[in-house]
Order: C-alpha cells, then structure tokens, then sequence
C-alpha cells in the first residue's frame, strides 16, 4: 500500500480579490448533494413522500422544501435550492468526504442523491458593482425587486450553465461548471472591470 | 460671441446648449478647427462655414450636410485613424471632442477637385441597374475586369483592414416599460412611469435628453423647452428605479418584448487607450414599451436639389436653436406645411437673413414675417452653385441668391420598429405620413410624433396618458397626475413630392444617387412592388436606410402607377434601426474568448509534463506527452504505446460523459434506450450498452455501471455527453413520464483516469484501500465497485478496456483528480508507468478494432459494426423496429473490417474509398471507405479501420484504397479489425 494520500484542489485556487468595490472570489468548502423525489404518477403518493422528505430535512437542517426557482437557507450554513420540480440542491458547509452517503441516513428512501460537490466552481461576487457586472451576462432579471434572498435560478451565461442565488442584497453567488471555471471566472471578472 | 475662445467659427450666431468656455480642437481633411463642447462634428464643421463634407455615392456630386441626426444620408466621414479609423460615420451624430480627427471620404484627389466627378457628367450611361445592362459580355470579363472595376469605384469609406483594437461588450437589462426616445413624448412619459414607481428604461440615440425640445424655441410648464428637457432628466437620473441610457440606440424589435440597443460609451472620449466597452449590445427585457421615436423630415423632389447648403428646414432650427450656428448668410426656405414657417420664424428671431419663403400652397399664409419675401403657390425648380449653393431658381424664372436652402417638405413618423415584427404602416392623409398600423410588436404603443401626432401639446400629452394607462394596468392604482402643458403649433400640410416643372436630375435618395428618373425608368421597365424598386433602384439602402427619402420615393411611384401611397405600401422596414458594427454584435466573444475552454483535472500536470494538447469539443485533452529527445510527435505517441502495452499506461478520460440514473424504474428505463438488456445486470458489474436513433441507426456507445438496485452510472462518448443526457430527458419527461427515473450530470464530479496494461493490477493493488480486492477472481473483467483509494479518498473502480489491455478506469472526485494523477504517476514508477494521451488512446483502441466517433458517424448500424446480435430481440427499445428494414440488413451491408497496406511503407489514409483491385475508380464501383488510421508501433505497420460490403467475409482479399482527394490509390489487404489480443486474453488476464 502506497503512503500516500490525495490533497484536494480546486481550479479557481481560493481566489479572493477586490475589483473595485467590489469582491469577487472562490467559494471551495461546500457539499452540494443533489435531491430528487421519487417520481410517481400517482399525486397522493408523492404528495406523502414530499411531506416525508420535507419533515426529514426540516428536522435535520431547519431547511423547508421550496418550489423551483425558490430557496430556503439558514445562514450560510444551508440552503436548500429548488432546481426543477421535484429536485433541490442542499448546499452546505464541508463536512463529509461522502455528502450523499451521509444524507441518505437523513432522508432514507424519500429521496434519489447525487453528490455535486466537485461538479461546479462556486464563485461570490460582493459589493455595490455586482449586480451591474452580472447583468453583462446574466439573462435573468437580477434586480432586488424580483431577485432577493428567497430566489435562485438556473440560467446561462456567455455558454455555460449558471446557477445564481443572492444571499444578501449585494451579494450574489454563481455555481458553474467545474471543468469551464476558467472561462467562468475569466467571464465574470472581465464583466466587473468592465462594470466598475 | 468672443471668438477668441471659439476660434474662427464665423457662423457661430450663439451659445445655443453648448458650453461657450469648453472650446474644442479637431480636424477635418488635415485642416485644425475649433468647436465648442456640446457640438456634433456637423454643427462644428457648419459653424467653421465648412459646408462641403463628401461626395456622392455613384455621381461624386459635391455634398454638405443635410440633416442634424441619424437619418443624415450625405455628411459620412471617416473617423480616426490607424487601426481605430471608421468609415462612413454620420457627422450629424458624431459628437465633438478635443482631437477628433476626420476626413471626407468617396473622392479622388482633393474634396473640392474629386476627378471621379465625371461620372456626374456620365451620368446619362448611369442610370438604374445600369450595370446589369452594359456589362454583359464579354462573359469571361465579369469576373475578370469588370467586377474589380465596379468594386473598387463603388462604397464609400474603406476600413484599416486593421485588428479592432476597442473592446466590447454585451449585456442584459429588464424593465417594466421601456422608452424609446427621450423626446417631449418619451420624457412625459418617463416622469410619469418614474414618479409611480415603475422600473423604466428610457434611452435616446443622442446625447442630450430632450430631442426637439432642444431644437425649439418653444415652452413647456412656463420654461423654455430645452430646460425642462433637461430638468425633467435629471429628475428621471436621480431616480433608483429609472435607467436613463444616452448616446443609446434602440435597433431593433424582437420577440416577445425583446430590443436590441446599442450603447455608444467612449465614442465621444479623446482618451482612445481605455479598457472599458467602446460599445456595449443590450438586450432589453420589456414588458411594456413606449416608442417615442419622433419623426424625420423629408425634402422635396426638384432639379439639383443636393447641392452643399441644401438642407432639411428642422435641420436648419436645431443647428441654430440648439449649436448656435446659423447654416447661412443668406437664406431661403421651401416648404409644403406650416412647420417651415416656424423655421422662417426662427431664423428672423435670430437676425439671421431669410431671402424668401417660398409655400407650394396657395393658400393665405400662416404667419407674418415682416420684411421677408413670402411667395405662396411656389416652387423651387432648380439651382446653383457647385461645390455650395449660390442661387434657386423659381417657377416664374427668378432667381434668388442665396446659400442655404430650407426644404420642409412634411414629417415621416419613424415607424420603423413598430414594423420589425411584419407590421405595415397605414397612409394618414392629414399628416401625409405613414403611421403604424394596428399590429405592433407585442407590448409596444407609440407616443407622440412617431405616432403621427406631430405638435408638442398632443406629443407631451400622449406620453403622460399613454404612461397612466401603464401605471393603472399594471395595478398600482389610479394615477391622478398631470401632462406638462405646452402650446399646441400648426402641423397643417398639403402634400407636394416632386416640382414636376423641374429639369433636370431630381434627388430622392441623396445616398444612393438615385433620382427621380430612376424611379421612372424603374417603373418603365417593369419593376411595380416597392420591394422591388428598392432593389432595382437602391433607394432606401445603406446607412441611412432611406429615412428621409423612402416616402418621397413611394410618393414619386404612384404618380407613375396611378394608384395611391396607400396602396403602393412601403418597403419592409427591418433591424437595425441605424448601423450596428460587427464588432458590437460580436461583443468579448473574440480570439481564444470566443467559447468556453473545459479543462481535465490533470490538465496542469499534463502542461507541467510535456503534455500537447487538442481541442475535442470545448475540452482541452492532451494529445501525447513530448519527452526530451523526442522530435517528431509519432515518437511520444509509439513510445506511450509500447510502454503501456508492455508495462502499464495512465489516461485521463474524465471527458467521457456520465450520467448518474436512479429510480426504480432506471433499469426499465434503460432497457428501453438502449439495444441490448440491462435489467439482467447485476449489481457491481459494467457492460457495454449500444444505443440506436429512433432510425434505427447507431447514435452513441459506452458502458453502464450498476451501483445498486435503483442505481446505475452511464458513460457516454466524450462527444455525445450533452446529446445522449438530452435524449435521455426528453425520453424520461416526455415517452414514458410514468417511469420513477432521476438523471443527473455527473461528468463534473468526478475525475476518472484509465490504467491499463499487464502492470496495471499490479499497480493498483497499491492504490486501493484494504481490504479490497482486485484480484481477477473477486474483480474479474467488467466488474465495478465504491471503495476508498490513497488512505481513504472515496472513489469508484471499473474493469473496462478500451485498448484491450488488463485495464481499470479510476475515478475519484474531481477536487482529488490533480492529485490522483500525481499520485499513480509517483507510485508506478515502479512499475515503469506512462502517461498517454488521446493520440495513443486511439492507436491502442485501433489495435483492438473498437468502434468510435469515426465509425459512429450517424450514418452506421449495429449490424454494420458487427454489433448487429446486441439488438436484443426478447425486448423493444428506441430504433429497434426501424433497424429491422430490409434495406438496413441486406446481404451486401457494409461491415467494420481492419485494414493492412500491401506495401508496408504505404501509410493508409482516412477518407479513402475501397474498390475491387481492377475496377474502374468510378462511384458506382464505391465499396467502402476507410474510417481510422493508425500507425501500430506494435505491428510496425500502418493499419486501419473501415466499412466495406460483405466485408467480415472478405478477409484476406485484395483491393484498392483510392483517395482521390490525395491523389492516391494503393492495394491494400482485408484483414480482422482485432490487430491485437483478438481472443481477449489480455483483457481478461
């Protein structure tokens, strides 16, 4: 047996810089597991797993099960982010090398999981000049009036797969791609300086 | 005036908007002027009496300025220089700063001695389409003589033929209403909208707010109209939930409330080093939308009626009104409406000399102007001066001297955008104009004069009515504002197009040159659609896109027809708006940013190693590994053959797609989109699956892992991992939607190397965590499992061969596969490890005679690859009937063979066509085709794979490789496509 074990690295190298006024930088210490909900045709079925699934995760994180497009967070210690019907991301703090091994004693046979954590590079982007920088290459309306805390969405930006949640009013976090983060950090830092 | 701070200008008359202590240096055709702050290059260059600016089009006329916006068809210069030099940029919109450097351009020699003006004087041979006609043989001249010709004396500017050196930008923005123009109808509005709280986006292609309110001598709410322009600005600026975009163009009408704009940043800004956007594409969201466009003057058709001096009469008010230039010593204006008697008025007020005002109407005339000749029911009907005006002529014979004429010849609404989506706009004989039509896009109503409604009271006061019905549709409640008050001006017209007196050439499309004999003799040869005058003609195209002479030109035709405007119609109008450039439209996707670049996890290790990397895709895989020594990339990609064949070889293949699929319907599911079973498959084992179009052709291959009951781990091609994953959802959500199935990418997740070769086990076992075992017993070919790896990273192990050697592919979570990589390359050093790349990763798989994207080209069967018994017959799945045609399974099909050149120093060459040794190399003959090659360091020969008819019971026959795109043909040998391990033992050892 080789003495050797595996260090971890991630492509976007705890980037942490100030454009501006404004803060852009890596997020590398998450376990994103991805939730699906048995899929049935028949709707009290998967009303009862629902409920099942949502009493589960209420008494583990204090996390609500929400509608697509809707998130439901306890800090930034959880969040719970409704992808597409009957599937959520629950985003939390590292704290397990297996995320959905671990959920699963959580949630049994309520839910399908996946784990995510190595799929996307997690970028905050902080400050008064984020939203404007996003709206460079963001299609969705990003605007506080009808994008706050309690949304995520799931959209593109210059070709790849973003999604896009705002913890805080001037703060917005961007999951992409993890192989593209290159490109995706290339995208969003060009469109802060050119914002800023 | 102090000219001392203005420099020369001696037409400078006032102040107008401008900041008198602002003087501005720039210069024209080499020659150093001086503007103020506040002027575009037009007003600036009339205010230096610079009236020549360019010459025509076709004829080289002299011309001057015409108009005093974007519709401007005649003032076109080039700007910058170097690399940054444009061309055919419209002055009137061009605003000044200190250096701007510009130059005339269509001339040769001088501007005012253009020796291609003889073409004016050639004009007869000219005429519409004119090279249609004459340039019709000889034929091999075309090409040859006469279209470089034609090219090289035609367009207008040249381009640097330089790199852009200016960065752009694009972006997206979403509003509750959108304004477009910020006239007297878009600013009522905008207050309106602001003030109630909705998100409003009001944006203007010039860089004052206000449009005519700038221009006028008018009031609105008690002050004179360019300061309320400017304070109702700066109000909607202050607001947060208002986005005021100046210097902004709104170009086109799309879906479903979609605009298209194009914001000018630092156009107007000396400073050229800047690294922010030059220009930045918006895309506009809107739910509503208001087009406050305005409207654009038009001239009126008579003999020589494009000469330097000649301009529009509104033009004439904005340039003394707003640039505090007076256009000319002397003056004359020639008007069909009681607008350009507000212009007669104006240049009076302001002292300047008004020779005459000259009314096509016999009616009484609409105002007094004291001391100035009024000549109603008259015509211009020529005039003089070549390179600037010096006289017109009216129909009883006079002439009048003078060196500016004003032609108000009606408004045309600019419609334009309510017309991107089909509409048509409709005749309105009281303002004989176009007006939209009944269809708009969806969401949009027009305000003010683009809707016709041409004074200022009606403009202000349908911007605030049509922005309360917003406000109250959109639920805020009642809105009890009210409209700002101003004094309603006469619009009357009597339509008049064309002084039929005139002798002479008539201008309708100052741009293009054409006249009204063009018109005429397009007519007389047939051409009755609008559309077809347009193309025929060239009226209406280029910059300016006809705006101040398509309805003159519409008005021309039904005077020859006998129908009316209504009938003629008009031309399609479409995006863009104004000019966009390319660049813009291009935006940052330009050089290595024009796509993603995906990178492996051991991306960093393969440059650190001599890794030369390929684009497949957008990922970046290395292709082979230089070593020192080697010279010649066939050298690494032997070496990483033989080594690995030999002792044991590491290839990323994290690209590969994976699809994670649960449920309890997931092995039902993939019995169905793929040929063969999976419901059989036990869990912790792997098989290769085939999956068919519905055609019944092949449409991707890889291997399927069961990890548990409800759960198996699909791989795809590299190629097809986005295709396959969307099949594969639109299978689950739209065929069988009742099926309990769940996908989900995990293509990202997880980093995945292949170790293949004898030492490969050996390898591992130092690898894997106790007490796994990876013996051939307990992990026998095509096995899977979860285990932990290097002390307790998770990670999943596979038995597959891709190159037919004992061989695992390793994956690890992608945050471990930088890691891992180093990790095996350190620890099989002792077993003499390699790092190989996709070049030798497609010799080994030629070797062994696996099928890949070349021979799953969308065009191939199972039956063609041999595969045809993996078309389970016990149950149905996607493409299975339509694989059974009979034309697919004839005895004749074409079947995957391997390939051996006779000649053994003959390299075989995709792409080549088999054909029987004696056969003629005709198409008919066509037996096959040759779809990979490889040189095979391990046979020392080249080899290939490929499609021939019959082919499995033709090995050992001799044929013909013909590649006449090469210029080849060579005998090559039939032979089994297994060149390597054809029994399999390696892979099983």
């Amino acid at each position: 047996m080789a003495d050797m074990t595996l260090k971890e690295s991630y492509p976007l190298d705890s980037l942490d810089t100030l454009i501006g006024d404004t803060r852009l930088s890596a997020v590398e210490n998450l376990d994103i597991v991805s939730i699906a909900l048995p899929h049935t045709l028949a709707p009290e079925k998967t009303t009862e797993t629902r409920a099942s699934l949502d009493e589960k995760l209420q008494s583990a994180f204090g996390l609500k099960l929400t509608e697509t497009g809707t998130r439901s967070s306890n800090g930034d210690k959880h969040s719970l982010l409704g992808l597409q019907p009957g599937m959520w991301f629950l985003v939390t703090s590292r704290r397990t090398r297996e995320p959905a091994r671990t959920l699963k004693t959580v949630v049994r046979d309520t839910a399908y999981l996946t784990d995510q954590s190595d799929s996307w590079a997690i970028l905050d982007i902080a400050g008064p000049h984020a939203q404007a920088a996003l709206e460079r290459i963001c299609p969705v309306d990003i605007d506080k009036s009808v994008f706050d805390d309690t949304r995520v969405v799931r959209t593109s930006m210059e070709h790849l797969s973003v999604i896009i949640e705002r913890p805080e009013p001037e703060r917005f976090r961007l999951y992409s791609p993890l192989s593209s983060a290159q490109s995706f950090l290339h995208a969003v830092r060009v469109s802060l300086q050119n914002a800023v | 005036m102090n000219t001392a701070t203005t420099g020369l200008q001696s037409a400078r008359i006032g102040t107008g908007l401008l900041d008198s202590t602002r003087p501005v240096s720039f210069q024209f055709n080499g020659r150093s002027y001086t503007g103020l702050q506040g002027d575009t290059l037009a007003s600036a260059l009339l205010a230096n009496e610079q009236r020549l600016v360019g010459r025509s089009f076709k004829y080289h006329r002299p011309r001057g300025i015409f108009s005093a916006g974007s519709e401007e068809p005649n003032a076109l210069v080039e700007l910058g220089s170097g690399a940054y030099r444009e061309p055919n940029t419209r002055a009137t919109v061009t605003e000044l700063f200190e250096g701007l450097e510009a130059r005339s351009q269509n001339h040769r020699g001088p501007l005012s001695f253009d020796v291609m003006a003889i073409n004016d004087h050639l004009s007869s041979f000219l005429s519409a389409g004119f090279y249609y006609k004459t340039f019709m043989w000889p034929k091999a001249f075309w090409e040859k003589v006469y279209e470089p010709v034609i090219r090289a004396a035609a367009g207008l500017g040249s381009l640097s033929m330089q790199e852009d050196p200016d960065t752009y930008d694009k972006g997206f923005l979403h509003a509750d209403l959108l304004i477009v123009g910020a006239g007297p109808s878009g600013l009522a509005a905008a207050l309106t909208a602001g003030r109630a709280g909705l998100r409003v986006i009001i944006a203007d292609d010039d860089f004052l707010a206000g449009g005519r309110l700038n221009a006028e001598q008018m009031e609105v709410d008690g002050m004179p109209s360019a300061q309320w322009a400017a304070r109702s600005h700066a109000e909607l600026c202050s607001m947060p939930n208002v986005r005021c975009l100046l210097r902004t163009s709104v170009y086109g009408a799309f879906d479903h409330g979609i605009y298209g704009a194009l914001q000018r940043c630092t156009d107007h800004l000396p400073d050229k080093s800047s690294e922010k956007p030059r220009q930045i594409l918006w895309r506009i969201y809107a739910r509503q939308t208001l087009l406050g466009a305005g409207a654009t003057e038009r001239s009126i058709a008579f003999a020589n009626n494009d000469r330097p001096g000649i301009m529009l009469a509104g033009a004439v008010r904005t340039y003394m009104n707003r640039f505090g230039v007076a256009p000319g010593k002397e003056v004359v204006v020639f008007t069909n409406n009681d607008d350009g008697w507000r212009t007669a008025a104006d240049l009076t007020r302001a002292g300047v000399s008004l020779a005459a005002i000259i009314d096509t109407r016999t009616t009484s005339a609409p105002m007094k102007l004291p001391g100035v000749r009024i000549v109603m029911g008259g015509q211009v009907i020529t005039t003089r001066g070549r390179l600037g005006l010096r006289s017109v002529t009216l129909h009883d014979g006079q002439t009048l001297p003078c060196d500016c004429l004003a032609v108000a010849g009606g408004w045309s609404p600019n419609v334009h955008l309510t017309c991107h989506q089909r509409g048509r706009p409709v005749w309105r004989q009281g303002i004989a104009a176009f007006v939209p039509g009944a269809e708009l896009p969806q969401g949009m109503r027009v305000i003010g004069a683009a809707n016709g409604s041409l004074g200022l009271s009606s403009a202000l006061t349908e911007g605030h009515r049509t922005a309360v019905r917003i406000i109250e549709a959109s639920g805020i409640g009642k809105n009890t504002s009210s409209s700002p008050v101003a004094e309603q001006e006469s619009t009357r017209i009597t339509a008049f197009w064309h002084v039929s007196a005139s002798r002479g050439r008539a201008w309708i499309d100052l741009q293009n040159d054409v006249t009204t004999k063009d018109i005429a003799l397009s007519f007389k040869e047939g051409f009755r659609s609008v559309e077809h005058l347009k193309r025929y003609t060239t009226l209406g195209m280029a910059t300016d896109q006809g705006k101040t002479s398509n309805v003159l030109g519409l008005a021309v035709m039904p005077q020859l027809s006998g129908k009316t405007i209504q009938d003629t119609g008009t031309t399609i109008f479409r995006p863009p708006y104004t000019p966009i450039p390319i660049a813009a439209l291009a935006g940052r996707s330009r050089g290595k940013h024009f796509r993603p670049v995906r990178h492996t996890p051991s991306h960093q290790w393969a440059q650190d190693n001599g890794g030369d990397f390929v684009e497949t895709g957008m990922w970046l895989r290395a292709q082979w590994y230089t070593r020192e020594g080697e010279t010649h990339w066939r050298q690494s990609v032997d070496r990483e053959v033989l080594q690995t064949r030999r002792a044991v070889g590491i290839c990323d293949v994290t690209t590969l797609g994976k699809i994670d699929i649960q449920g309890k319907d997931a092995a039902a599911f993939l019995d169905r989109v793929y040929a063969n079973t999976f419901s059989t498959l036990a869990v912790g084992k792997v098989r290769y699956g085939l999956m068919l179009r519905e055609d019944g052709f092949v449409m991707d291959d890889g291997t399927t892992a069961r990890l548990g009951d409800t759960h198996f781990l699909m791989t795809t091609t590299t190629a097809n991992a986005v295709s396959v994953f969307r099949h594969l959802e639109f299978c689950r959500q739209c065929l069988w939607p009742e099926m309990d199935v769940h996908l989900i990418s995990a293509t990202e997740q997880w980093a995945q190397y292949a170790i293949a070769g004898p030492q490969a086990r050996a390898l591992l076992e130092g690898v894997v965590d106790a007490p796994f075992d990876i013996s051939n017993e307990t992990f026998p070919f095509m096995a899977c499992a979860e285990l932990t790896v290097f002390n307790g990273t998770p990670a999943r192990l596979f038995r597959i061969s891709f190159s037919g050697e004992l061989a695992y592919e390793l994956a690890v979570p992608t945050r471990y596969g930088h890691s891992l990589m180093e990790a095996l390359m350190q620890h099989g050093k002792q077993f003499d490890v390699v790092a190989y790349g996709t070049e030798a990763l497609g010799v080994m798989r030629i070797e062994k005679g696996h099928a890949a994207g070349n021979e799953l080209n969308g065009q191939t069967t199972a039956a063609n690859l041999g595969l045809g018994r993996m078309v389970s017959t016990k149950k149905d799945c996607i493409g299975a009937v339509l694989s059974k045609r009979p034309a697919m399974n004839t005895e004749n099909a074409i079947q995957l063979v391997g390939f051996m050149p006779e000649d053994s120093a003959q390299s075989l060459r995709a792409g080549a066509h088999f054909l029987s040794e004696d056969a003629e190399e005709t198409t008919a003959n066509d037996q096959g085709w040759m779809t990979s090659v490889a040189w095979s360091p391990v046979l020392n020969s080249s080899i290939g794979l490929g499609f021939i008819t019959n082919g499995s019971n033709r090995q050992g026959e001799r044929i013909k490789a013909y590649d006449p795109v090469r210029g080849e043909s060579y005998p090559v040998r039939i032979v089994s496509p297994h060149f390597v391990d054809p029994d399999g033992e390696r892979l099983r050892g």
